[in-house]
């Protein structure tokens, strides 16, 4: 597990933090056969990136994850998934930050976007598509009267 | 201090930018001023894979945060005033929604007795529209019959898959619609590329096909002789012994304390940033603001009454392509009908969907998208599958509404920032709710499996108006009908500032429309300007 952890911030994280929150969002987020997991490499290390913004409530929020899950056990990915709202009710503003951070570094992530039918690239300079109008559409609102009110 | 220049216009954007280019042929000394800078299309979020998360273009000041912005304090209104600080002020972010006043809007008092009638008519304006859509560059189609005939329009804007499916519900409910008309190229237009279909025009258009005014009515203005200065924000206006505005002081961008005299003075800051300077500028003769003598200033503040409602389809929409704001619109509650319980009425506008990000983080506030292994199915079931009708209702002048300084918010500079006070009135609420209802039925005419409910607290408005109103009686005006001061005769208000009402359409095109108008009058009139 602590091999798809490729990002260090210069915030001192102890490594074992770093890997309950890789877990978290791996269970938040998982893979499958269409979907890269939320702790994939370069999503992780985007959110890593992200979380160090704010470094008081992300320091705070992965010492409150690591308590909560020292439990004498691994924990499965349900475990993990299980934490999430003791966590929010401990430190809800970084599970606001976690989760808004999580949603903006996957969603922006190339693999993901293709997996969701976007095309992986910024909106500028290729563009986007869209379908050309039948105006014909319109026959039935052409048809009317001039029905705004004519001032004298 | 420079020396002493002719004309001095406050604010680059809309109504700045018109107003300078139109004097220019005066062969006069113009300089405008702006707090804010030039903008590089090149910065614009869409040029990068994180365009949906940057805020150095977000549309609120609070959130944007640059140096060149003011606080505006709007915790007590439902609706969110949002603007752009710099060279081409809002049409910077705007939608570039270009619709035009209705005659109806000028006669409100006299047709349906609420509001007041304005001193100026839409045949009045007609000319300046004309000149204004040739400047700006508008697409469109011809022969809407809601509204009076207007041509030399670019193609209208493609309505893609997600725009025909709401027209069909139009359709089928026999209601108008009809494509919206956008201040946006899409055919190349005077050096201007066509429009790529990028989506967040809200937050600048790299292509340069969206109409802000740092890339038409700029570049001619400049090479007329116009004078730009960028990073001087204007603290106040000065008045000289004679009882006429003599100049400005203003902060440079390493906020250092300047002084700008001027023959005549022109406020062309928005709704909000025109009475916020005139209400900074006090003195023995003006205690309560420049101008200010009615008590006027700031007052009758109007945002617009808006709500918004979502359908969900069974589909994909292909919403997240295409200009955001731009696709179609209805007015087919527009013009006053009492049987309705209310006066004036509203336009339906359609906007596209959300890119990916905005769709997830709403689904996850709204408690709609779950994490773990369900959320993969859940995001597909909603992304791209979302069609938003926001109705844009005429809200009514009414005092209470106000714009104040908030010396608790300072600017940068420490100017006072804005203070909000907003409600809505009766009439307003009678009509959002009808509003909502009908853009609900659209919705599920058009196949919707879920529509609503209306939204309508933290809608952002980028309509500011009524703050300085214009009329004939300096009792119940600002300014006079050709924009200037009552109080101050070389002082004039070209903005928003000057609506007596709201109209329930976006307010650029008419904005401009006037400032255009009152240009001229200012050139016919010159040899007796402060008579």
């Amino acid at each position: 597990m602590t091999s798809i952890i490729s990002s260090d911030s210069a915030l001192p994280v102890p490594k074992e933090q770093k890997q309950h929150l890789n877990r978290l969002v791996g269970a938040m987020l998982p893979g499958d056969e269409t979907h890269p997991a939320g702790n994939a490499s370069g999503i992780f290390a985007a959110l890593i990136n992200r979380l160090a913004s704010d470094p008081g409530t992300f320091l705070e929020g992965l010492a409150a994850l690591q308590s909560l899950c020292q439990v004498g056990e691994e924990l499965t990915d349900d475990g993990y998934l299980a934490r999430l709202e003791p966590l929010r009710e401990r430190v809800p503003a970084f599970v606001n930050l976690l989760q808004n951070s999580l949603l903006a570094s996957y969603y922006q992530d190339p693999a993901v976007l293709s997996s969701i039918g976007v095309a992986p690239r910024p909106p500028f300079p290729e563009g986007r598509t869209v379908s050309e109008t039948d105006w014909s559409l319109l026959d039935p609102v052409r048809a009317r009267v001039p029905f705004y009110r004519d001032v004298p | 201090m420079s020396g002493k220049v002719d004309v001095l216009v406050i604010g680059a954007g809309a109504a700045g930018a018109a107003v300078a280019w139109s004097l220019a042929d005066t062969r006069m000394h113009i300089v405008c001023m702006d707090q804010g800078d030039w903008v590089n299309p090149a910065d614009y979020p869409s040029t990068g894979m994180d365009w949906e998360t940057r805020t150095d273009f977000a549309t609120h000041a609070n959130v944007r945060r640059r140096p060149e912005d003011y606080p505006v304090m709007d915790d007590d209104s439902p609706m969110k005033p949002v603007n752009f600080n710099g060279v081409g002020g809002s049409t910077i972010l705007y939608m570039a929604h270009f619709p035009r006043f209705h005659p109806s809007d000028f006669r409100t008092y006299s047709l349906d007795g609420v509001g007041a009638d304005w001193p100026i008519d839409y045949a009045m304006l007609e000319p300046w529209y004309a000149v204004n859509d040739r400047m700006m560059g508008v697409a469109g189609l011809a022969g809407d019959p809601a509204v009076p005939r207007k041509d030399g329009l670019m193609p209208p804007v493609p309505l893609g898959k997600l725009g025909e499916r709401v027209a069909g519900g139009f359709n089928s409910l026999g209601w108008h619609w009809w494509p919206s008309e956008s201040a946006i190229a899409t055919t190349p237009y005077e050096g201007r590329d066509k429009c790529l279909n990028l989506g967040p025009c809200s937050s600048g258009c790299a292509q340069g096909a969206k109409a802000s005014t740092d890339i038409t009515y700029w570049p001619h203005a400049l090479r007329a002789g116009v004078e730009l200065r960028t990073r001087c924000r204007v603290r106040e206006i000065t008045l000289g012994a004679n009882g006429l505005a003599d100049g400005v002081i203003y902060y440079d961008d390493n906020g250092v304390e300047h002084r700008q005299e001027a023959e005549v003075i022109i406020l062309a800051a928005s709704g909000l940033g025109t009475p916020r300077i005139l209400l900074n500028s006090t003195s023995t003769a003006f205690p309560d603001g420049l101008a200010n003598s009615s008590g006027l200033v700031g007052r009758n503040l109007m945002l617009h009454a808006m709500n918004a409602v979502q359908g969900r389809f069974d589909e994909r929409l292909d919403g997240y392509a295409g200009p955001i704001g731009c696709a179609l619109w209805s007015k087919e509650f527009y013009e006053t009908d009492l049987s309705r319980g209310y006066a004036r009425g509203y336009t339906m506008e359609i906007v596209r969907g959300s890119g990916p990000v905005s769709a997830a983080m709403s689904g996850v506030m709204t408690g709609t998208l779950p994490w773990g292994r369900q959320h993969h199915e859940a995001f597909d079931a909603m992304f791209d599958r979302s069609a938003m009708i926001v109705s844009v209702g005429e809200d009514l002048p009414e005092a209470e509404n106000r714009v104040a300084l908030d010396p608790d918010h300072p600017d940068s500079d420490g100017v006072p920032g804005v203070r909000i006070n907003y409600r809505f009135g009766d009439n307003s609420r009678k009509m959002l709710d009808h509003a909502g209802a009908r853009a609900m039925e659209v919705l599920e005419a058009a196949g919707a499996v879920s529509a609503g409910p209306p939204i309508d607290w933290g809608v952002s408005s980028g309509h500011h108006m009524g703050t300085a109103r214009m009329g004939e009686d300096p009792a119940t005006s600002v300014v006079n009908p050709w924009g200037r001061s009552h109080d101050v005769r070389n002082l004039f208000i070209v903005d928003s500032s000057v609506f007596v009402t709201s109209g329930g359409v976006n307010p650029t095109s008419t904005l401009q429309a006037v400032a255009l108008y009152i240009a001229d009058t200012m050139k016919q009139r010159l040899a007796n300007l402060f008579d």
